[in-house]
């Protein structure tokens, strides 16, 4: 950041910054639990697909514990549901970080337009 | 051609996104192929097994760490735990796990090259960044 700019601006640019890092921690966790997401999909249609008296474990830490195809469905759709909710929360996250940061770049600009130095703005 | 100062800090700017990019995919890339291994590994083992109970043999030794083994028979060489994900686990015979086996390592083939497409693509850019910087 230039020492150019007056600390107003030096000041609107780290809360940029600091609106940007944010955006991109929640991007990322967004991906994880896509990922997630993506591989419950999987086992649900893995499990859909076997026999109803298959034999079944659900992994509990180190150790799997037998269990029954329905109560794994159950468990692995609620886990789907969880995730999705999760995703949404994100969502919401990312729509009030987006319209901060653009609150933000605006008010940037006028505060560069008005002090009449407007060449340096990285 | 010449290019002002803003747009060299521009491009600049997107050569390090790209390259940003360029790493994330090399990590993923480098999961994927590892979890390719492991699923080749096992592969490889479910099979000897499954012809090692085909010469009758039961006789195995079961790894304790570092480089030590213990004696084991396995009772039942026909049926094959598989983890599907999500922490559940189907029991499978062993010609059904091989072949979910098979299924789940074409799709991380498949993956490695979507991967390598998007990587090719990213440093095409970064190339293409570059001629107009040098």
């Amino acid at each position: 950041m230039s020492s150019e700019f007056s600390p107003q601006v030096q000041n609107q640019i780290a809360q940029i910054q600091q609106v940007q890092q944010q955006a991109q921690t929640l991007a990322m966790q967004k991906s994880q639990i896509d990922v997630m997401i993506k591989e419950t999909e999987m086992a649900v249609e893995e499990l859909e697909k076997s026999a109803d008296d298959a034999v079944v474990y659900k992994s509990v830490g180190e150790l799997m514990i037998k269990s029954d195809k329905a109560s794994l469905l159950t468990s692995l759709k609620e886990r789907q549901e969880s995730f999705s909710l999760r995703v949404q929360s994100i969502e919401r996250q990312e729509e009030r970080l987006n319209s901060r940061f653009k609150q933000l770049q605006e008010q940037l600009q006028s505060m560069i337009g008005t002090s009449g130095g407007g060449e340096d703005e990285d | 051609m010449a290019i002002s100062e803003q747009e060299a800090r521009q491009l600049v700017a997107e050569y390090q996104e790209y390259q940003r990019n360029v790493e994330a995919l090399q990590g993923q890339m480098e999961m994927v192929r590892n979890t390719l291994a492991g699923c080749d590994s096992s592969i490889s083992t479910i099979t000897a097994l499954k012809e090692a109970a085909a010469n009758g043999s039961s006789e195995s030794v079961i790894p304790v760490g570092s480089g030590c083994f213990v004696h084991a028979e396995i009772r039942d060489f026909s049926k094959v735990i598989v983890n599907v994900g999500s922490g559940a686990n189907i029991e499978k015979n062993v010609d059904d796990a091989l072949a979910f086996l098979a299924e789940r390592k074409s799709k991380l083939e498949n993956m490695i090259q979507e991967l390598n497409e998007s990587l090719a693509q990213f440093l095409q850019k970064m190339r293409e960044i570059e001629s107009v910087l040098n």
